[in-house]
């Protein structure tokens, strides 16, 4: 059965970037109906729907949404997440490069939901493209009734406004963000109290990302029911997209029902790059643990498998390694990420991730002592669990499965005093084209 | 390019106007402030205090969006890093913090937090090479290479002339199109050695 694109349906249409293109493509008749609803039961279709965080954690979102308290009285916040600093990750990018009002329809439906009269969208300072067609896309649904005073004609009262952040990583985690937002370093809070209680601005505030949003105006408009008909079972539900990178011939964004097999998505993009062959691919981000390939091939890619194989789904940005990369360089390249961006608040973190990049660098040097691989292991087991935020649990995955299932790489490198694998070189294709030019594989999604 | 170290002598530079009109009814769009992408970027930080005239209606207009004053302190930093030729010097930060009544320690605590604020000159034009693990396994190393090459200065370090400095940076969010850079605000993507050093010399 073919399957029908939902979140990238107006990818390539820049007309379906405005109110009038995109209500001719068939947009706003989620808001349009979700205003005729009480808040409750917007909740509760998004309940029913089983739709899953797709920024990382996979949290339910009906259920993020049923923690703001109904009698609050005072001001409620709605920050959109679209700080997407996760390497590997460029999915939300193009919806909002694309699909701009799909985004601010989502955020409309879950204020009203949730009683929030204000929604920031927390956009990463390197997004500028992104950041610009966001502004317009705001601007023109002030101008069309859909923001501003009266929502859609319902008497229901939203502002949105973009907030363009600074470059860090770890203001896309969700307390982070809200520090981030209050003018303040990105430091993570601590939780309890959680951000649906005390949030931005000491408010109650839901905290969604872009994806998760984009796909909320779908759900009313086609019910819960629909929404669960697409996917693997009951806790894995909706069209995902997967952001594929690496070695493989057209990387991009693809839609997908979430839960194909890793196959799929390798064969949807054309395959490995050069004919080469799979060796690795990380699932989900640089904070997901390695997998190797072949062994993995009939993975489905959801929430919960990807789990049991001990990595995770998070953001869905698929990378994917052929035979010739060198995973210490890999991992300690990744290592080195999470050293600069480790917010220096908790120990563990900010004192493991630096020794991870200094042992993996000096292993990739092959200035490597025999013990390494083992003090390796020794750092995950201290630095894993003991940080505030996620951040350290983050930089442990990767090592973790490069300590656990590439040891031998490890050895070579110390045993041999330098790295065996040859230097990374350009493929000689680069035609300098922007991303517009090279996603009509977007939303190319196979049945 | 002389290193600025105080305030330098007047010279009418302003950063380009997002027409931040008076707050209109409710319903009406709101100006856009963000971070002023677009605009062009003053060669030289301005003699005029750094919050005046558009950047002072802009703040005004941010201080309308938060229900705290500090929560406009990064964009109020995006906006006078623009004006200041794309770094923070010190009379900017304080003003920033005059500006929003907090204590200059705060505001240099966010300063020094994030990266893309800069506590020294940066070339008039700024490049970003992204070298996280997916551009890396495309070849960024050997951008990178080129870059250095080309420029004949350290990474970090702004080029004689004042024209450019570039430095390695965490991922960006076009792995689908790496290798990439980002030069001030624009992305260059699918990028070879060559491709990037044509870049850099259509620069002016």
């Amino acid at each position: 059965m073919a399957y029908e694109k939902v979140l990238t349906r107006n990818v390539g249409r820049p007309e379906a970037r405005t109110v009038a293109g995109y209500e001719k493509a068939g947009g706003y008749a989620g808001l349009a109906a979700a205003v005729k609803m009480q808040p409750e039961e917007v909740i509760e279709e998004v309940k029913k729907s089983g739709l899953r965080g797709r920024g990382g954690a996979g949290f339910p979102a009906g259920m993020k949404w049923g923690f703001i308290p109904k009698d609050h009285d005072g001001p409620k916040y709605l920050v959109c997440n679209a700080d997407e600093s996760e390497p590997g990750t460029f999915k939300d990018r193009l919806l909002m490069e694309h699909e701009p009002q799909q985004l601010i329809e989502g955020c409309a439906i879950c204020c009203y939901a949730v009683g929030a009269a204000t929604c920031y969208v927390y956009i990463r300072g390197e997004y500028t493209a992104a950041n610009a067609i966001m502004e317009e896309a705001i601007r023109d649904a002030y101008s069309a009734g859909i923001l501003g005073d009266s929502v859609m004609g319902s008497g229901f009262k939203l502002d949105m406004y973009m907030h363009v952040g600074a470059g860090a990583y770890i203001c896309g985690e969700e307390t982070g963000m809200l520090e981030s937002l209050e003018g303040k370093r990105g430091q993570p809070r601590v939780k309890p109290p959680f951000p649906a209680i005390v949030g931005a601005f000491g408010a109650p505030t839901v905290i969604n990302n872009v994806e998760t949003l984009a796909n909320v105006p779908h759900i009313v408009e086609r019910g819960a029911d629909w929404f669960k008909s697409i996917g693997t079972d009951e806790r894995n539900t909706g069209p995902k997209l997967y952001a594929i990178s690496g070695h493989v011939e057209r990387p991009g964004t693809y839609e997908y029902p979430i839960g194909v097999p890793f196959r799929t998505l390798l064969d949807g993009c054309g395959g490995m790059w050069r004919g080469r062959e799979l060796k690795a691919f990380i699932p989900g981000g640089a904070s997901a643990a390695i997998l190797p390939g072949e062994e993995h091939l009939d993975l489905a890619m959801d929430f919960d498998s990807i789990a049991k194989a001990g990595s995770m789904l998070g953001s869905a940005a698929v990378m994917v390694m052929d035979e010739t990369t060198c995973m210490v360089r890999s991992v300690a390249r990744l290592a080195k990420f999470f050293n600069h961006e480790s917010c220096g608040q908790c120990t563990p973190c900010r004192e493991g991730t630096n020794w991870m990049e200094l042992l993996l660098t000096r292993i990739e040097k092959g200035e490597g002592r025999e013990q390494d691989a083992s003090l390796l292991s020794n750092i995950c087991t201290h630095v894993a669990g003991n940080s505030l935020c996620a951040l350290g649990d983050a930089a442990v995955g990767p090592v973790k499965s490069l300590v656990e299932t590439y040891s031998d790489e490890i050895e070579r490198h110390v045993r041999e005093g330098g790295c065996p694998f040859p230097p990374i070189r350009v493929f000689g294709n680069g035609n300098g084209r922007p991303a517009d030019a090279v996603h009509p594989a977007a939303g190319e999604a196979a049945g | 390019m002389s290193e600025p170290t105080g305030r330098p002598a007047a010279e009418g530079v302003t950063g380009g106007n997002a027409s931040a009109g008076p707050p209109g009814g409710a319903a009406a769009p709101p100006p856009a402030v963000g971070a002023g992408y677009g605009e062009p970027w003053p060669a030289t930080p301005p003699s005029e205090p750094v919050i005046d005239g558009d950047a002072r209606a802009r703040l005004d207009e941010l201080l309308r969006r938060y229900p705290t004053k500090r929560a406009a302190l990064i964009p109020a930093l995006h906006a006078a890093q623009r004006r200041c030729g794309g770094w923070l010097p010190d009379y900017a930060i304080e003003e920033v913090a005059a500006a929003l009544e907090l204590p200059p320690a705060e505001v240099y605590g966010v300063v020094t937090f994030y990266d893309l604020f800069h506590q020294k000159p940066v070339g008039r034009h700024r490049i970003r090479v992204c070298t996280n693990l997916t551009c890396q396994l495309r070849g960024s190393d050997e951008v990178m290479e080129a870059l250095a090459a080309e420029l004949g200065v350290d990474e970090g370090t702004v080029t004689p002339d004042g024209r450019c400095s570039y430095t390695h940076f965490e991922c960006l969010g076009s792995c689908d199109t790496a290798p990439m850079m980002m030069v001030d605000d624009t992305y260059h993507e699918n990028l070879t050695p060559e491709l990037a050093v044509d870049v850099v010399r259509g620069l002016d």
